[in-house]
């Protein structure tokens, strides 16, 4: 008796393609961020908290309108995008309340 | 009849059952590969974010350590306990805050600065400052110095170059002109003067030679006479320059000297292990001596000076001092 | 290993499991997929008693977030949706006139009561893991589950009374 469920056009893909790549920037503006912050550069490279995660927060966003795969990597993405933009917020915010010279 | 009801039920759930599980949705094939699929993925979900996280470490805790010093300005409060302390211990000394360099690490901060000192006409660089805090607490100063005559970094009675009208100098002092006598004219010096009485700040410009310029005064907190506190730690002495610094920043760019002091010490107790770490000496019982002060008023016991060398010499014909001491000399650079 | 191999032997219980709740075909097969990969991924988060009661939670959380995604879905007829033509479990399971019964039946159940009736039922949990999956008190559901068992014996009697009259 031939009893399998031929799996016909459909992958094995769980997740949405937007929401892996939008966790996969997340990840790699984060280990930029990573190495600026450990050489301690003075500079912040703009690509790895601004455009990355511009890029990574948009993804995510389309990641989320799913029905059918887990949103987990595209919460994951926004959510490091999200925490990327509060991040570099915050640090202007405080750099400007630390012996500040105008 | 209920046990007969449920027996029914039973024998009709087990009907229903038997029918369902003739049935094998899944062939073993199918099955292990939904259990291999649902594990690859699993395992590159974990790895992905056991990555994220590892990842947020270094800069959550950077932030942390951003917002720690930002919030309630606290690294500024703790560069002004540094600088102040500087001007208060350190005789006609003074430090340029636009110049001081901040480095923030991982719960620390670093800060470097340049000190001065006004020779005659001109501010010198007589060295650097760098000190380390971790979150608040300081550690003690990483002092570059190059002074041709530097106060000792731990001071006993012996060793100041102000002496209180109380207080026994040491036999060196009186030899304090011999320096002076001997600098060629042409140059400009600095002077540490002691008096044989106290007196109120004006009073002392007064008795003065024209030339030459006050730069610090030595104030009469209670405890010079002794030279130590009340645990019988070596206390130095504390004061501030009267003139005007149009230095940016600069706490004494004030027409009021006197107050700007009174705050700075007022401030200074509140965080006093902070200013006694960069202090030279051990101890600075604020509390006391602003008591003194209060109950007292500012008087004064002793002077930094700084004028031509030639003008300097006139002091030893003064009568109200007791002792000149030579600090550092420059070239000339008066006029 | 061990733990592929159980989770192996349970891919059809959790298939039928998925079926009852989803009534769809190829919801259940994409949920099934769902509830094995999150059993991978949160294992280090829980303490394993019975891997079987453990997959139940899995799947049963995993439709739970279907539902909720889909709230605004307009459900369609499962029988009507993927054609009949295509061989699949679920036109096999259907032509099983008696589950499919007993199915109608517990669907026409209040949430509550159909979960545990379910579980506890369809595919033979004890209280106690049921009340785990569901995570519900035991004694609010063995009373579910009575009411549940009532309300079906007394549909099933009407609809003899009515095939013999």
């Amino acid at each position: 008796m031939e009893l399998g469920i031929k799996k016909k056009h459909r992958s094995n893909r769980l997740q949405t393609i937007s929401g892996f790549l939008s966790f996969v920037i997340g990840l790699i503006s984060l280990a930029g961020l990573n190495v600026a912050l450990l050489m301690k550069e003075k500079v912040f490279p703009g690509m790895f908290i601004i455009q990355l995660p511009m890029l990574g927060f948009v993804l995510g966003m389309i990641g989320l309108f799913t029905r059918r795969r887990s949103r987990l990597h595209a919460v994951w993405g926004l959510s490091i995008s999200l925490f990327l933009f509060i991040f570099t917020f915050l640090m202007i915010i405080s750099s400007l309340g630390i012996n500040y010279k105008p | 009849m209920k046990d007969n009801e449920n027996e029914d039920y039973q024998q009709f759930l087990q009907e229903s059952l038997h029918e369902r599980d003739e049935i094998q949705p899944y062939t073993e094939n199918a099955q292990i590969e939904i259990v291999k699929t649902g594990k690859s993925q699993a395992r590159r979900t974990n790895i992905m974010i056991s990555l994220a996280i590892l990842l947020l470490i270094v800069p959550v805790m950077t932030l942390a350590t951003y917002l720690y010093y930002s919030i309630g300005s606290r690294a500024d409060k703790l560069i002004d306990i540094v600088t102040n302390t500087i001007y208060i211990t350190e005789p006609n000394m003074s430090v340029r805050k636009l110049d001081l360099e901040e480095d923030i690490g991982l719960f620390s901060m670093n800060i470097t600065f340049d000190v001065f000192k006004r020779i005659g006409k001109e501010d010198y660089k007589m060295g650097n400052y760098d000190v380390d805090f971790l979150l608040d607490q300081p550690s003690f100063p990483k002092k570059d110095l190059y002074l041709d005559r530097p106060l000792a970094e731990n001071p006993d009675k012996e060793s100041e170059f102000i002496f209180h009208p109380k207080a026994n100098p040491p036999f060196s002092i009186t030899r304090g002109m011999d320096i002076l006598n001997k600098l060629p004219d042409g140059t400009v010096a600095e002077a540490y003067i002691s008096l044989y009485q106290v007196m109120k700040p004006k009073d002392l410009q007064n008795i003065l030679p024209k030339n030459i310029e006050i730069r610090w005064l030595a104030v009469d907190t209670g405890l010079e006479a002794s030279q130590e506190d009340k645990e019988g730690y070596p206390i130095t002495p504390i004061g501030y320059p009267p003139q005007y610094d149009p230095t940016t920043w600069s706490p004494f760019k004030t027409d009021d000297n006197e107050k700007a002091f009174m705050d700075i010490l007022t401030e200074l107790e509140k965080n006093e292990s902070v200013a006694t770490k960069v202090a030279r000496a051990k101890s600075l019982s604020l509390s006391s001596r602003i008591a003194y002060i209060k109950k007292h008023g500012i008087h004064i016991y002793g002077a930094v000076l700084t004028g031509p060398t030639e003008e300097l010499r006139k002091l030893q014909d003064i009568k109200e001092i007791r002792a000149v001491k030579a600090g550092e000399v420059k070239l000339w650079n008066w006029e | 290993m061990e733990l592929d191999q159980a989770y192996r032997e349970n891919v059809n219980d959790l298939y039928r499991y998925l079926y009852s709740l989803a009534k769809n075909h190829h919801i259940a097969e994409d949920l099934v997929q769902e509830a094995f990969y999150r059993a991978y991924v949160h294992l280090e988060d829980y303490e394993i008693y019975n891997i079987r009661a453990w997959l139940f939670k899995v799947a049963y959380h995993a439709f739970i977030d279907f539902q909720r995604k889909n709230k605004r879905l307009i459900i369609q007829d499962p029988l009507k949706e993927n054609g009949p033509v295509e061989e699949s479990p679920e036109k096999r399971l259907l032509e099983k006139e008696g589950f499919k019964r007993l199915l109608k039946d517990i669907d026409s159940l209040k949430e509550q009561e159909k979960h545990v009736l379910l579980l506890c039922d369809l595919h033979q949990l004890t209280y106690y893991q049921a009340s785990e999956v569901l995570e519900m008190n035991v004694n609010t559901l063995k009373s579910h589950l009575h009411r549940g068992r009532k309300k079906v014996m007394k549909r099933v009697k009407e609809r003899m009374r009515a095939d013999e009259g």
